[in-house]
């Protein structure tokens, strides 16, 4: 391109500017204005060629500078403006010739050559993913940062010229070869590798290779570009896992289980050796969960899941199978002796104790096992026997083990046949209450009646409970039972009330689920109250299980407020169970019956000699009223008589007898304590004997008539039932 | 009429075999309890008899067994035994229900004229019932 070319003065003022300016500046030469460079400059430019330009005035050196002039199109374009003094004879400066080079589309192509470099710089080096140039050898000739970053190399100097394959793990070596023989040849490959981080961890790349192609069309060099799909990866291992996992307790579930069990019937078949299936059911989880809530019943699920993990070795399997239900798969296990083993540990490390929110919890599991021995069963099979021996265990009481026995498989079935049993006899009525009396040992006298169930056989007569055992273990239909047998009883002591029969009293069981059902005392209130049986004619019987486990706050509850309306609490099977001192205290126990097993063999027995002694003393210290149960022969009334006891059970003063049987007996044993009473025997045959200290105690467990309802609304303790006073009862 | 039965209630071995000797001789069934408790715990299955019951017994005493005979309405003649120069407690017996009372040692003989006394006083009734199972009165 032609140059511009101008020339100025000594003084540096522009005298002359050929065609070439006039073209790229757009003024007209025939304007005769002379315009100065200056004039034309990008302001920007001015300042660094004024200051340029001033020192080649001063000095006389040769000017040339880098600067925008204005297009006539009014852009500024890059040009390199040059100038060179002429001198005289002198050597003195008389003028400055100077050109005007454009080189505005050089500079913008450096420019765009400058900024495309940066952005392919800036793009190399914000991509997460690792890019590496590589000779047609496989060599590494670049890397970006993200690839440094990943090797923990601070430059990629050090790995200029290693083989890429040096940087794989040895699995992927292969892969990689293949890819770069595709990119060789102008293909494109693409593969997933494991690899092991610089932090030691696990990550997974998915790598590209392709050919870099020259201008021949041939590949000069290789491109592969690694992308991390760890996160993608783990996010596809995630769903799996989730699908296969309880979420709650990170244990696998019963999808896996089915699979994985296949898997160790196929194993052990093949290795010839069996193993041992245990099938796990938290005792009493739904009570954890009804009455702490689910969060503590999830906190119970995590905790025993953890348990059995570290109770099993890594060859076994623990499941959650879902609920409170959980599974055991021991690895190698042919035999009883080690499944019995691995059971063992298990208890105990569920035994240790667990806490959740500050309460203590009970972590207890009821265990069933079967065995595998190859080629021996089913999986179905299998599984129905451990199923078996758990419904065994569960029906043998909490943190209970069994495996399965054929007999088990009959005893499931009298199991189920008692569950239709007593759904039956509440369908058609056939429940009915039998009562049993209670005598005052020192007069003789009829104190009351313990209300038990009996259910009628239509073919076989009155059936004692023990013949539909297993409906007890299903709460609804407990409940049920309970219900049913409370509202035949109310029914039949009112009868009784207005048939001027003198029963004494009328004592119910209560179980502990039904306590734990929150409103028990209100609804038995108010179904006295509808009755008008006043509630000094009533007792409720509980054992001593009810004091303990989660849902202690509902039966405090409930015996209080039985208590204070005047119906008052006995304490079942003493003894038996873990009641503790304190319980008396704590709970309105007004009467302790002493278990039938310790009259069983008290004058063979020390210790239950002693027991019995204990509990009489106990009662009297604490005036608490005593009932002695289970007594068949004279010499254990007479012992008790002699010990002080005040009130006797059992077949030797009657069995328990249908309601239509009581008033007779009333009569029978009101007679029977008359004749006794005229030949006052007894109360002075204690006092030789005892010394003062049992006798007097004639005192009733509760009047023995319960004519005068009105009285009633004053309990025990003198106090007005608040129920009565709110008007709940007439 | 059954043979007369004779129960013999003591804890001292040699003083039951004796007596047990003794009473067969004299043509009576006899069955000796070591213990009062044992005596009362068969009772329900016994036949009417005589019971000759020793005072001084650990566990149930004397007192015990006839209290409890009487509680059971056990009518049949009960013999307490004593230690000798215990006569206050053999009246206590007495005024308690008892038959009569021998001081230890004793005559046979007056253990005899005892018994015959007892046997045809006309006490010996029923075998002993629960409480519960006797018919009411009124």
């Amino acid at each position: 391109m032609p140059q511009m070319v101008w020339s100025a003065g000594a003084d540096g003022r522009n005298d002359y500017f050929n065609r070439q300016w006039h073209d790229f500046t757009g003024f007209k030469r025939d304007t005769g204005k002379i315009l100065n460079v200056r004039e034309l400059l990008h302001p920007k430019d001015v300042d660094r060629v004024t200051a340029a330009w001033t020192h080649s005035l001063v000095t006389g050196e040769p000017f040339e500078i880098g600067c925008r002039l204005r297009h006539r199109s009014g852009e500024y374009w890059w040009t390199l403006t040059r100038a060179r003094p002429e001198r005289n004879a002198s050597g003195r400066i008389v003028r400055w010739f100077g050109t005007c080079t454009d080189v505005h589309r050089r500079v913008q192509q450096q420019r765009t050559v400058r900024e495309s470099d940066a952005l392919n710089r800036s793009i190399l080096d914000s991509t997460p993913d690792c890019i590496m140039m590589l000779s047609l050898e496989g060599d590494v000739v670049f890397m970006n940062h993200s690839g440094m970053r990943i090797l923990g190399m601070p430059t990629s100097k050090a790995l200029v010229g290693t083989p890429w394959a040096d940087l794989l793990p040895p699995s992927a070596v292969e892969e990689a070869q293949r890819a770069l023989g595709v990119a060789r040849k102008g293909g494109r490959a693409r593969f997933t590798a494991e690899v092991t981080t610089v932090e030691g961890g696990i990550a997974w790349w998915d790598i590209i290779a392709a050919p870099v192609v020259g201008d021949d069309g041939q590949p000069t060099s290789l491109v592969v570009i690694s992308r991390d799909i760890t996160h993608q990866k783990t996010s596809e291992e995630q769903a799996l896992w989730a699908a296969n996992h309880d979420v709650l307790t990170g244990l696998p579930n019963r999808a896996f289980f089915q699979l994985r069990l296949d898997q160790y019937m196929k194993h052990a078949d093949k290795a010839d050796s069996g193993f041992g299936l245990l099938l796990l059911d938290v005792d009493n989880f739904k009570r954890v969960n009804d009455t702490l809530g689910h969060d503590t019943g999830d906190a119970l699920l995590r905790t025993i899941a953890a348990r059995l993990k570290l109770a099993t070795r890594a060859e076994d399997l623990v499941v959650r199978l879902g609920g409170d239900e959980f599974a055991v798969v021991v690895a190698g296990a042919s035999d009883a002796e080690k499944i019995e083993a691995v059971t063992e540990s298990i208890l105990l490390k569920l035994r240790e104790p667990c806490s959740s929110t500050g309460r203590l919890l009970e972590c207890l599991a009821s265990i069933g096992a079967s065995i595998y021995r190859p080629g021996g069963m089913d999986k179905v099979e299998l599984l129905k026997q451990a199923d078996i021996a758990l419904y065994a265990a569960k029906d043998g009481g909490r943190a209970t083990f069994r495996i399965f026995e054929p007999a088990m498989r009959k005893e499931m079935q009298r199991r189920l046949s008692m569950l239709s049993v007593a759904r039956e006899a509440l369908r058609r009525n056939r429940i009915v209450p039998f009562y049993q009396p209670k005598i005052n040992l020192q007069t003789g006298r009829l104190a009351g009646f313990e209300a038990l169930l009996r259910w009628r056989h239509p073919g076989r007569g009155i059936q004692t409970p023990d013949t539909m055992a297993a409906a007890f273990q299903d709460t609804s239909i407990a409940q049920e039972i309970s219900d049913r047998m409370i509202a035949l009883v109310i029914k039949d002591v009112q009868d009784w009330i207005r048939a001027g029969v003198r029963f004494g009293h009328v004592a119910i069981n209560a179980a502990a689920a039904e306590m734990k059902r929150g409103d028990f005392a209100e609804r038995l209130l108010e179904r006295l109250a509808t009755a008008a049986v006043p509630t000094r004619c009533f007792q409720v019987e509980v054992t001593e299980t009810v004091f303990l486990g989660e849902g202690a706050d509902y039966v405090e509850h409930a015996l209080k407020t039985l208590s204070s309306a005047g119906v008052r609490i006995c304490l079942d099977d003493f003894g038996t169970g873990y009641a503790s001192l304190s319980h008396l205290k704590k709970f309105p126990v007004d009467i302790i019956k002493i278990d039938r097993s310790f009259l069983r063999d008290l004058h063979h027995h020390e210790d239950n000699d002693a027991i019995v002694r204990t509990v009489i003393n106990l009662g009297k210290s604490l005036s608490i009223k005593v009932v002695a149960e289970g007594i068949e022969t004279p010499a254990q009334s007479a012992y008790l008589r002699k010990h002080g006891c005040e009130y006797g059970q059992g077949f030797l003063f009657g069995a328990a007898v249908p309601r239509k049987d009581v008033p007779t007996l009333v009569a029978a044993m009101s007679a029977r304590a008359d004749r006794l009473k005229s030949t006052s025997l007894l109360a002075s045959s204690l006092k030789i004997e005892g010394g003062g200290e049992g006798s007097g105690i004639i005192a009733e467990m509760g009047p023995p008539l319960c004519l005068r309802p009105s009285t009633a609304a004053f309990s025990r303790r003198g106090k007005a039932a608040p129920l009565r006073r709110a008007g709940l009862s007439r | 009429m059954t043979k007369r039965t004779v129960y013999i209630v003591d804890d001292t071995e040699e003083v039951r075999t004796s007596l047990v000797f003794l009473l067969q001789g004299e043509g009576y069934a006899c069955r000796a309890f070591a213990s009062g408790s044992e005596f009362l715990t068969e009772l329900l299955g016994l036949d009417p008899g005589c019971v000759l019951l020793d005072f001084q017994m650990p566990g149930l005493t004397g007192l015990d067994v006839l209290s409890e005979l009487r509680w059971m309405e056990v009518e049949w003649p009960v013999v307490m035994m004593t230690g000798h120069g215990n006569i206050h407690v053999g009246m206590k017996a007495m005024s308690h229900g008892a038959f009569d009372f021998l001081e230890k040692p004793f005559e046979e003989e007056m253990l005899m004229q005892i018994f015959d006394r007892a046997f045809s006083s006309g006490k010996i009734g029923a075998r002993p019932q629960p409480p519960a199972a006797r018919p009411s009165e009124g």
